[in-house]
């Protein structure tokens, strides 16, 4: 599995680096939160140094009202579903977002629009193979990939997911990218629910033989290596690493306002605010909340240098990509060579962590709505229920998927 | 003509076939038994389609198209066959054994190597269906029959689909032609192009459960077709206890290949089979 970078706010200059330094790396352009003079410097920077684009075009509300998405020329001036989905402007869409955004930024894979749904109803499946009708009718020369935005209704419902795998069998589409929602925008999500059925629907599809990228992704995604997803996405701030429709309709900057420095821990999973690793370093355990070595991230050694943590400069741009860094190799390793051994690895990633966070936790080191320990049960019940329901036939096709 | 013969025309118009008894009649055919002086035991089959009926006309044709075309030791052998104008009728070999409806009904729990050599057998036969594109679509213990040497035969391809050949089903029809307990969701909605061979390995799972359970999971405790249909969409087969199956992999593989949902279900019949040979070895037979 691949980590890409869910491109949002402030984070240009993050996956310069980061790219630069993986040495590869693929970003999504967020048309929410940058021009198109800003994509076409971006992805002009990002091919130079050896990396790959694509374009999410986040057309999740076509009635969203936010500033910087609606000014994109892409952008329908009048969305009215009859007449959007019969009249020309569908097909006046994808050819702006082929010709002036994809072409123009040399994209690798071209996100199809998909609309937030929270009903797979025939209103979903019709102008859903509208959009990929009209795709298909152009003569777009790079992989095409629907996009498959869904809310918490749908994602919990067994029903409404195996309906959408079985409708979506004969798009001719090469994957699917998928931005899934859940009911309380939490960051990590306490509903093993709705985990069994995001897998369920990823495996659903990679058995169709067709890509599968997940956006908007926390380290708590990992778990979808056991479904072989080609790619989660994740960013900096945590509205990039969950979805939520609200980010589409709020004026942007929101982040802002949010300045608390967060130190991911990646053996607990967990993230930390720096003043609590102060309480680490009184409590003797700072070195146990250290990033391995074998991680090769230099980007939170200060923390580590012996001083207190609160003390030195440890700012966000360090955090960030402390995170990312940490969820790159974390990602690479999740897909093991076998469908066993990928179970057995996950099984023993996510209990070690949990146990971790909740031993810190006893010495007072907390980490609030980012501690994986508060949903290890969750993730780990999803990994069964996947194993129980397509174990076998996934340990048969795993080297072919 | 022969649909409409009385019994005293057979010796003239089977004059190779002697010892003509009835076996059973019902709905459009009558069943015989009979000798073939080169085929030795055989079954002959006389049709009564109705004049107007002209999908059960070609739903014959297709069955028999179907056994000369599926290439299985493991499917009775049509002889002769006269499907034109108002005769219908067929010879086709006679398997001397019992249906595994009957041997349920006998209460009889079937052995761990019983089951496993069913499912090997059951899925080779769908394999070589699958080969030439055809879905049997009426897999139940009605239609196997377990001859008197052990051997597994499938019969009975009179709605089977022909994945090439136009649907005879209406597409707007409510519900296709099928047996409620053993058909697949996607089978019973007519849900058309979902039809493959994946529609029988459900059919393979609920029958093989039944072999070790001795019930119909579907079937029991609901007081109608609506309540089975129900079930079916919604809940999945559950994962039995088999004797010899300390790891629940034969249970697993059973509840895979049923499962009501048919995505999650093996891609294919040659899949199955794989996926069941590969558990073979942690079976204690």
């Amino acid at each position: 599995m691949e980590l890409y970078l869910q491109m949002g706010y402030g984070m240009m200059e993050h996956a310069k680096t980061l790219i630069s330094s993986w040495g590869g790396g693929t970003c999504i352009l967020s048309p929410r939160d940058m021009t198109v003079d800003q994509m076409g410097k971006f992805s002009h920077d990002i091919k130079n140094i050896g990396g790959r684009i694509t374009l999410d075009p986040q057309f999740y509300q076509p009635y969203s009202d936010h500033e910087k998405l609606i000014k994109h020329s892409f952008w329908p001036n009048d969305f009215d579903t009859g007449s959007f989905f019969s009249g020309s402007a569908i097909n006046d869409m994808i050819d702006i977002l082929w010709n002036e955004y994809n072409v123009k930024y040399e994209s690798d894979i071209f996100f199809i629009p998909g609309r937030c749904s929270d009903d797979i109803n025939d209103d979903w499946k019709r102008c859903n193979d509208q959009m990929i009708d009209v795709v298909n009718g152009k003569n777009i020369r790079i992989p095409c990939y629907a996009s498959l935005a869904l809310s918490s209704e749908v994602v919990v419902s067994e029903d409404q997911v195996h309906n959408i795998i079985e409708h979506i069998e004969d798009w001719p589409v090469d994957g699917f990218y998928i931005v899934a929602r859940h009911s309380k925008n939490d960051y990590l999500i306490p509903d093993a629910s709705w985990l069994a059925g995001l897998i369920d629907l990823c495996a659903g599809l990679k058995l169709l033989g067709k890509k599968v990228i997940v956006g908007y992704s926390s380290q708590q995604m990992l778990y979808l290596a056991l479904a072989k997803v080609d790619a989660i996405a994740s960013g900096t701030w945590v509205n990039v690493r969950s979805f939520s429709l609200e980010k589409f309709e709020q004026p942007e900057e929101d982040q802002k306002k949010k300045k608390t420095t967060w130190y991911y821990c990646p053996q607990s999973l967990s993230e930390y605010q720096i003043t609590y690793l102060d309480l680490a370093k009184r409590a003797g355990i700072l070195d146990e909340i250290k990033t391995d070595d074998s991680f090769l991230s230099d980007y939170a050694n200060i923390l580590f240098s012996g001083a207190q943590p609160t003390t030195v400069d440890f700012s966000e741009r360090e955090a960030f990509r402390h995170y990312l860094h940490c969820l790159k190799m974390q990602t690479e390793y999740a897909s093991q060579a076998s469908y066993d051994d990928t179970y057995k690895y996950l099984n023993m990633l996510f209990n070690t962590a949990g146990q971790l966070a909740t031993y810190f936790k006893t010495k007072g080191v907390r980490a609030k709505y980012r501690d994986f320990s508060e949903v290890m049960d969750d993730t780990i019940a999803a990994l069964d229920l996947f194993n129980t329901t397509r174990g076998m036939v996934y340990k048969h096709r795993w080297n072919s998927l | 003509m022969v649909s409409g013969m009385d019994r005293s025309k057979f010796s003239e118009i089977f004059p190779s076939l002697s010892g003509i008894e009835e076996l059973s009649s019902g709905g459009y055919k009558t069943v015989y038994k009979a000798v073939h002086p080169s085929h030795g035991d055989v079954v002959l089959k006389i049709i009564k389609p109705s004049q107007d009926n002209l999908e059960l006309c070609e739903r014959i044709k297709r069955e028999i198209r179907s056994s000369e075309i599926v290439k299985s030791d493991h499917i009775p052998r049509i002889f002769e066959s006269c499907v034109t104008g108002d005769d219908f009728w067929i010879i086709e070999e006679r398997i001397d054994g019992k249906t595994l409806r009957e041997v349920l009904k006998t209460g009889k729990r079937f052995s761990l190597a019983e089951i496993y050599s069913f499912l090997e057998t059951i899925l080779s036969i769908i394999i070589k269906a699958e080969q030439v594109k055809i879905v049997h679509r009426d897999i139940k213990p009605e239609n196997i029959i377990i001859g008197t040497d052990g051997k597994i035969w499938l019969i009975d391809f009179g709605i089977a689909r022909h994945l090439d050949l136009d649907s005879l089903t209406n597409s707007n029809a409510p519900f296709a032609p099928c047996t409620v307990g053993y058909a697949s969701a996607e089978q019973f909605r007519n849900r058309k192009r979902e039809i493959d061979s994946r529609t029988d390995l459900f059919a393979i799972g609920v029958v093989a459960y039944e072999m070790v359970s001795g019930e119909n999971f579907y079937v029991k405790d609901v007081r109608d077709v609506f309540q089975v249909i129900r079930k079916i969409e919604r809940d999945p087969l559950p994962a039995i206890k088999i004797s010899g199956d300390p790891q629940y992999l034969l249970a697993n593989f059973i509840k895979t290949i049923g499962d009501n949902r048919i995505s999650r279900r093996p891609s294919s019949a040659q899949e199955a089979l794989d996926i069941l040979r590969s558990i073979r070895t942690t079976l204690s037979f």
